[in-house]
């Protein structure tokens, strides 16, 4: 309680400094506005960066087999290749692929539940797997069947059929037949440009489109289509831990097995993913960094400053502890003192951080700051500022009252 | 209470004596508080550093790798879309063209010069060099490209009408490409099997890595250069595959190869020069004249939407600055202010540590303008240093965050303009930020300082 009688006196302290004073508040003021604002940012690219893909990621990897010769074929060499793949020590499951998650490159298409030139149109992207599809990456079938060897189709390179039967992700099941009624999607009759139709045998959890910004990221449709390209993408999964290791033999086995082709690209999910995700990862480093470093600044700043105010009031302590102060009350007195500069600059900091935010989103696609990130930052800046001042009151503590008899 | 050190006025002194005398004076005073200044002058370095990476890389991003030629060379859009719904929201045609668009444009020559292309691949196989095949990323295009973008050429030229007109099956090369296959050297005339014919190389390019790739950015705006470039009437000869995007509205008729090129599918980067706005509007009553000729044919369902933008719209609307750096610039700015608002009130501090000297030194005759510009060269002294020190960690930071940007980190590079306008903009931020503290140090009344 005398603690709070206290302010009257320390705020008139204050006063007599007001340039370095108002220095401290605005300081507050400011790095609270960008360590709110940063902090936001950051996480938000951080959520997008670790949203879940759908498929085993850690232990996926893939690669290209490129046939160059005038006699080299597709098909035999795929299923041959296959056969070996999936025949090798440690690998889980493979297939041949037209695209995946995280490969930013693929097809996508208009889906419909009738045939009616009005009916909505939900975009979905294209996959082409077979039946090791849910086994290779790892999904979760959440109704209906997985696809059977019948109801694979062969394909041309230019030949654009659709097979008869498709799996949809839950997302894609949803936006056709409504939030509710996803599971109802199995067996049901959908249509695909605009008049094809195919029947929906199961529904997989999450799966999604090869392109992470995709608005309709979680939208996919699965079709048990095999192209042969000269050039095929094989996708493979590992057991845990063996990836890389598989990565290499298996690289240089495919190669020597038959040197009608090269093959080339061989990376791993979580390659591309790093690689699609590099500008967020940089984002949220560069901003952790920054808020870091800013931190440390201020509470240096309000350091020196303290340090600063108690050199030139040692006298004035030393009076005090002569007339009676104990050491406990010299320390609440610059503990306080801080306090009640960092609560200026908060109230402050309050009002740059909503005007910072503002000006961010009308300028840049950014979401509004969400309003419990205001008493965080507020903490924070608190926390930061009477860390920064516990030394230098420590030392104010020791100033004996015999300084009071003393000039500086 | 410690000894002072004090240089005394013996004589008259020459102006730049006394200059030298102040910086006699700041260095001491900079030396006696090693602690602080170092704190001083890390605060203002932190900043400039902030504020120099972020700028850089705002301005890697942003550069317009053609700025002499920006306002001349223009992206073609047609709108060729689906009558109910438009290629890119709200009302946008597609950024890119059809086979037949690109081919027509192209060959009415109704600009100085014009060129349509795409990105393509396929098999090169260098036998007769010894070399393993390996699968090359190619853009097929008019003969136009080469003097339309400044390409540079080490070796040869791009090909001629000729060979555009006959189909010959001429090739030019990158120079890494022209590295691998004929080590380095001058392969103009020499003979490559490609695409299962054998193919004359015309010419080789020189180093070229545009940044941002402004002509065709469908692999990423700081993407490489193709591998090789051949002319665009190959694309239907060898049925090349369709790299780059590919949009149709239109399900393909058929699936044979000439109909995805007879369709209204997009995958074709346009581009004319026109010299002077003359020019340009009589390109733009060519292509109005053009699309109502399709129009009649059954083509061009929506209503005339045709687009010219030079590379500067071009890029803006391509919004090649990412955002988030944008809004790091943004931040840095206000961190610099935070270090420049640090650094004041450290200096601050330090001067009220000095009024007995400011003291003494007006009761012997100094007077304030004289004070004033012996604690300003002090003041200008620690940001200069701050900003060496900003230099040195900017370039440390821009080295992280080049390899954080995996695939355009090689082109972030310090740009010196930038680094100098930092340094000024913040010693001047110091000078702004310690004149306060110097003047009111400066000012006060003599006698209760000397009192001290």
């Amino acid at each position: 309680m005398n603690l709070l009688l206290n302010i009257g006196p320390i705020f008139r302290a204050l006063l007599q400094q007001k340039f370095s004073a108002i220095l401290v508040v605005i300081q507050v003021a400011i790095t609270m506005a960008i360590i709110t604002n940063g902090v936001a940012i950051t996480w938000d690219r951080y959520v997008h960066i670790e949203r879940e893909s759908g498929i085993d990621e850690p232990n996926l990897f893939f690669l290209t087999s490129s046939g160059f010769s005038q006699d080299f074929n597709p098909r035999a060499s795929i299923e041959q290749d296959l056969a070996l793949i999936r025949g090798t020590d440690g690998v889980i499951d493979a297939l041949q692929a037209n695209s995946f998650p995280l490969s930013d490159s693929g097809n996508w298409y208009e889906i419909q539940t009738s045939p009616e030139s009005g009916a909505q149109l939900i975009p979905a992207a294209s996959y082409k797997f077979d039946e090791h599809g849910i086994n290779t990456f790892g999904l979760t079938l959440l109704a209906g069947e997985n696809f059977n060897q019948q109801d694979t189709l062969w394909l041309d390179e230019a030949d654009s059929q659709w097979p008869s039967h498709v799996l949809l992700s839950r997302a894609t099941a949803a936006a056709l037949f409504g939030d509710q009624q996803w599971q109802k999607a199995v067996g049901k009759t959908i249509y695909v440009n605009h008049n094809t139709p195919i029947i929906v045998k199961g529904i997989v959890e999450q799966l999604y489109a090869p392109w992470v910004d995709w608005a309709h990221v979680e939208q996919t449709i699965i079709s048990p289509a095999r192209v042969t390209h000269n050039s095929a993408r094989y996708v493979i999964r590992t057991q845990p831990g063996r990836r890389d290791e598989i990565m290499q033999t298996l690289t240089a086995t495919l190669a020597k097995m038959n040197t009608q082709r090269v093959i080339r690209k061989v990376k791993s999910i979580q390659q591309a993913k790093d690689e699609i995700y590099a500008a967020d990862i940089a984002t949220v480093s560069i901003l952790l960094i920054v808020i870091i470093v800013l931190a440390f600044v201020t509470a240096m700043g309000v350091a020196g400053l303290a340090s600063f105010n108690i050199n030139k009031r040692r006298q004035q302590i030393g009076i005090r502890r002569a007339l009676g102060a104990s050491k406990r009350q010299i320390l609440h007195h610059f503990m306080l003192e801080n306090a009640l500069l960092c609560a200026m600059g908060v109230l402050l900091g309050s009002i740059v951080t909503l005007g910072l935010n503002v000006f961010l989103v009308s300028q840049y696609a950014l979401v509004p700051l969400p309003l419990y990130y205001l008493p965080l930052g507020i903490v924070s800046l608190f926390l930061i500022s009477q860390l920064a001042v516990i030394k230098p009151a420590y030392r104010a503590m020791g100033v004996s009252p015999a300084m009071a008899t003393r000039s500086n | 209470m410690p000894a002072k050190r004090l240089l005394i006025y013996k004589h008259k002194l020459k102006s730049h004596q006394v200059f030298n005398y102040y910086c006699r004076l700041a260095l001491l005073s900079i030396l006696g508080a090693k602690v602080h200044s170092i704190l001083t002058m890390l605060t203002i370095a932190l900043g400039i550093a902030a504020c120099t990476i972020t700028l850089t890389l705002v301005n890697s991003m942003s550069s317009n790798p053609i700025a002499h030629k920006s306002g001349q060379l223009f992206r073609v859009q047609l709108d060729n879309w689906d009558p109910n719904q438009a290629a890119i929201s709200p009302d946008l045609p597609p950024e890119l063209v059809t086979w037949t668009d690109a081919r027509n444009v192209v060959q009415a020559r109704q600009a100085k010069r014009q060129s349509a292309s795409a990105i393509t691949w396929g098999m090169v196989n260098p036998a007769e060099q010894g070399l393993t095949p390996f699968l090359a990323l190619m853009r097929v295009t008019s003969k136009d490209f080469f003097p339309m973008f400044d390409v540079p050429f080490l070796y040869g030229a791009g090909w001629d009408e000729n060979a555009e007109q006959n189909n010959d099956y001429v090739v030019v090369l990158s120079k890494e490409t022209n590295q691998r296959v004929f080590h380095g050297a001058n392969s103009v005339g020499q003979t490559l099997t490609m695409l299962g014919a054998t193919f004359t190389v015309v010419g080789v390019l020189n180093d070229w890595h545009l940044s941002p790739k402004f002509y065709d950015m469908s692999y990423g705006a700081f993407s490489d250069p193709e591998e090789m470039y051949l002319p665009l009437e190959l694309k239907a000869v060898f049925e090349l595959p369709h790299g780059g995007i590919t949009s149709c509205w239109k399900a393909v008729e058929s699936e044979r190869y000439d109909a995805f090129m007879h369709s209204e599918c997009t995958n074709f980067q346009l581009w004319v020069e026109l010299d002077n706005p003359q020019q340009k509007s009589q390109f733009a009553d060519y292509l109005t004249q053009y699309v109502q000729q399709q129009k009649s044919l059954g083509r061009f369902p929506r209503p005339l939407n045709n687009r010219l933008l030079n590379v500067a719209q071009w890029l803006e609307y391509k919004q090649v600055v990412k955002q988030d750096v944008q809004i790091m610039f943004w931040l840095s700015i206000m961190f610099l202010l935070v270090c420049l608002i640090n650094a004041a009130s450290l200096l601050s501090a330090k001067l009220h540590t000095k009024h007995s000297e400011i003291g003494l030194r007006r009761a012997l005759g100094a007077n304030f303008s004289q004070i004033l510009m012996q604690y300003s060269l002090e003041v200008v002294f620690i940001g200069l240093c701050g900003g060496v020190i900003g230099i040195i960690l900017a370039l440390v930071g821009l080295q992280g965050v080049a390899s954080l940007y995996a695939g355009y980190g090689r082109l972030i590079e310090l740009d010196i303009p930038i680094a100098l306008g930092v340094i000024l903009l913040a010693v001047m931020g110091t000078i702004i930020a310690g004149l306060v503290p110097v003047y009111t140090a400066c000012r006060p009344v003599l006698a209760t300082q000397l009192k001290q």
